[in-house]
């Protein structure tokens, strides 16, 4: 189970993160003070922190200073745009930076390549009877090697990291084709009527009309 | 042109006139005497040969012993006479004519004349002298013309005097004149262009230091010396350059706050608008969704929904109470705090709140809607900062300067650096209660302006802990009328 801590004063937005994470599987406090979250940092067990710019107490920046020993991956967030506070950030050690409002998605995918980057996350992921390994690009199932196209596997990958959740068609355009594509998106379709074939998953991988595609959960 | 030049040339000008003017007319007067002394002498001279002649008749007549000489007798003498003249003084030619035109006597080279210029006999009266001045072969003569009785005949007598030299030398005289007064006022001139050089040279440093000014550097002050009037501009110069440094520090000031003014509001904007974002979105993908997540974040996105609503209300009031049109009219405080009162109280006792209004009744000008509004947001704040079981009270009580209104609370209080900041646009004392009762921070910058519209006073007392009392000092119904119909 990864744990992230959220320090943020808004309680609101703290709650936003919070239902955000655990929709996607992670387990989450709320610290609301920059002083007393260098101790929870210091004195906890935590994957991931997502660390508010503007707290009070001690600013974000002065807590990214004082817990530098420990080792734990930082996650800015802040209202401002301001270049400089984004390079502060990244300098001091931060390794992202999120401008508020962002969508759930976004959220979740940068938290994943932290945790990734951080080697925090296992390259394996199971889903019922397949297995997809990471490192290796190979998918199995029932022990048997699946070839995918490499957009095949990164797409599918990518579903096996949001189960239960509707990923909108341009979010899966920009994650797996890149954020400048500019050919067709029936390209999307065609990749998800190949790997529904390719691994049985036509009652698994749903369409969910005018918005995108969603793998649900293989316990059901 | 430059005023120098002008200057110089203007009083170059006048220099030139004035000595040209006086030298001609000291010259012309004292050549005028000098004619008119010519003149007596030519009289007198002429005066005198007709004494001598008249002397030489009567010597004759006494000789003779006539009576009466003749004409030929007479004639004889006077042509003797003529050609004496230069006896008479300075004469240089004369002549004397019978009434019959011919020649009685000549001397000197009179002939040279052109006799047609000279006055006719009948022209003249005896012992009378006429002059005329004629010019002749580049000389200038003055001739004297009378008549005068011998022996019961009478002749024309004329006389030629050289006056050239007179002439001369005043032509002479002039020339000179006008030299050196042309030389006199260029001299003059020049020293005048120097001397306002000189004078007029801290006008460039004044044209420096406003250029200065004028390309921004509005700390450049100007050096007060030189004469009068260029002291005076320049004590003006600096005023008017420190009036200019003091605005621009003031839009400079004004420029910064409302930067900060969008800042904040941009911050405060997007907080909500996370929240709404972030719960639409999982509710949008999220597979599953609990039965109390659902409401949940519903609720959220609501709530957040509706603090953005009523921050661009106020945003809205806040704009437009500063364009004009509002509709004044006299009013009775008792009665509007009393309607405030009355509709306010229910939402108060909602929040386990007493609302309470004595006090004294007074009459203010004031747009009704408006100044309810400012009471509804002061009762509102202190609403918001009471404990459960506490009570605002509203009072009022009529003062010297004006009718004052006070709302009070029992509340939580705030600092004193805290009480500095409460009216800046989008300021919460503290953020969470605000926030969390569904206010944007933007009621008491609203009530600022809404008192300024009525040239209300506000003033605030608090003690953090212990509760706060906001006061609003409003001018009576006459004065308030005269001040607000006066600014429109």
């Amino acid at each position: 189970m990864t744990n992230i801590l959220i320090v943020e004063d808004d309680i609101n937005i703290a709650k936003t993160i919070k239902a955000t994470l655990s929709m996607a599987g992670y387990n989450s406090e709320i610290c609301d003070n920059g002083l007393s979250a260098v101790g929870v940092i210091k004195d906890g067990n935590w994957d991931l922190v997502l660390l508010d710019v503007m707290l009070p107490g001690l600013n974000g920046f002065d807590v990214i200073k004082k817990i530098n020993g420990c080792n734990i991956p930082i996650i800015f967030l802040t209202a401002l745009q301001d270049v400089l506070d984004k390079v502060n950030g990244l300098k001091l050690g931060a390794e992202d930076y999120i401008v508020k409002p962002f969508e759930a998605l976004e959220l979740l995918a940068r938290i994943e390549v932290v945790l990734r980057r951080a080697n925090k996350l296992s390259p394996i992921l199971h889903y019922g009877d397949i297995i997809a390994d990471i490192t290796r690009h190979s998918i199995k199932k029932n022990g048997k090697e699946i070839p995918l196209t490499p957009r095949e596997f990164e797409l599918f990958v990518y579903f096996l990291k949001n189960i239960n959740i509707a990923i909108p068609r341009d979010r899966l355009l920009s994650s797996v084709w890149g954020i400048n594509f500019e050919g067709q998106s029936r390209t999307l379709d065609i990749h998800i009527q190949q790997i529904r074939k390719k691994l049985a998953l036509h009652t698994k991988l749903v369409t969910i009309p005018k918005l995108g595609y969603r793998l649900d959960g293989w316990e059901e | 042109m430059k005023l120098k030049w002008k200057i110089f040339l203007v009083s170059l000008l006048f220099i030139m006139i004035a000595v040209g003017i006086t030298t001609i007319t000291v010259l012309h007067i004292t050549f005028s005497s000098s004619i008119d002394n010519v003149r007596k002498t030519t009289a007198n001279e002429g005066s005198f040969f007709v004494s001598s002649v008249q002397n030489e008749i009567s010597q004759k007549k006494l000789l003779d012993r006539i009576a009466l000489l003749s004409k030929d007798e007479t004639d004889k003498i006077i042509a003797e006479r003529s050609s004496h003249y230069s006896e008479y003084g300075s004469i240089y030619a004369l002549a004397i004519y019978s009434q019959n035109g011919d020649m009685t006597g000549c001397g000197g080279e009179f002939y040279n004349i052109k006799t047609e210029l000279l006055p006719s006999f009948n022209e003249l009266e005896k012992d009378k002298f006429t002059t005329h001045i004629y010019e002749h072969d580049s000389l200038t003569y003055i001739v004297s013309a009378s008549v005068f009785q011998a022996e019961e005949n009478s002749y024309a007598l004329y006389t030629l005097h050289d006056i050239s030299n007179i002439f001369n030398e005043y032509t002479s005289l002039f020339k000179t004149a006008g030299y050196v007064s042309i030389i006199f006022a260029v001299l003059i001139s020049l020293i005048l262009l120097c001397f306002l050089i000189f004078l007029l040279s801290p006008l460039s440093k004044l044209k420096n230091t406003v250029s200065k000014i004028a390309e921004g550097d509005y700390s450049a002050r100007v050096k007060v010396k030189g004469s009068a009037e260029i002291r005076e501009i320049s004590e003006k110069i600096n005023i008017m350059a420190e009036a200019v440094e003091e605005n621009a520090k003031k839009f400079e000031d004004i420029a910064e706050g409302r930067k900060q003014y969008v800042n904040n509001l941009a911050h405060e904007m997007k907080t909500p608008l996370t929240s709404i974002l972030c719960y639409g979105d999982i509710l949008r993908i999220k597979k599953d969704v609990k039965d109390e997540e659902r409401l949940e974040y519903s609720r959220i996105i609501v709530d957040e929904a509706k603090r953005l609503k009523n921050m661009s209300s106020k945003l809205l009031q806040l704009a437009t109470a500063d364009s004009a049109e509002l509709d004044y009219n006299v009013y009775s405080v008792s009665d509007i705090l009393s309607e405030v009162k009355n509709t306010m109280e229910p939402s108060l006792e909602k929040m386990k709140l007493k609302l309470t209004y004595e006090g004294e009744d007074g009459e203010i000008f004031c747009d009704r809607e408006l100044f309810k509004s400012l009471i509804y947001n002061l009762v509102d704040n202190a609403a918001k900062a009471s404990f459960e079981g506490g009570t605002v009270r509203l009072k009022s009580r009529c003062e010297k300067n004006g009718i004052v209104i006070s709302v009070q609370d029992n509340g939580i209080g705030m600092t004193k650096d805290v009480l500095k900041k409460i009216t800046e646009p989008f300021y919460m004392a503290d953020k969470s209660r605000s926030r969390s009762a569904g206010g944007a921070g933007l009621g008491l910058s609203l009530c600022l302006e809404i008192a300024k519209r009525h040239y209300a006073r506000l003033t605030a007392k608090s003690r953090s802990g212990a509760g706060t009392t906001m006061f609003i000092t409003v001018p009576y119904a006459e004065g308030g009328r005269r001040l607000i119909e006066n600014k429109d």
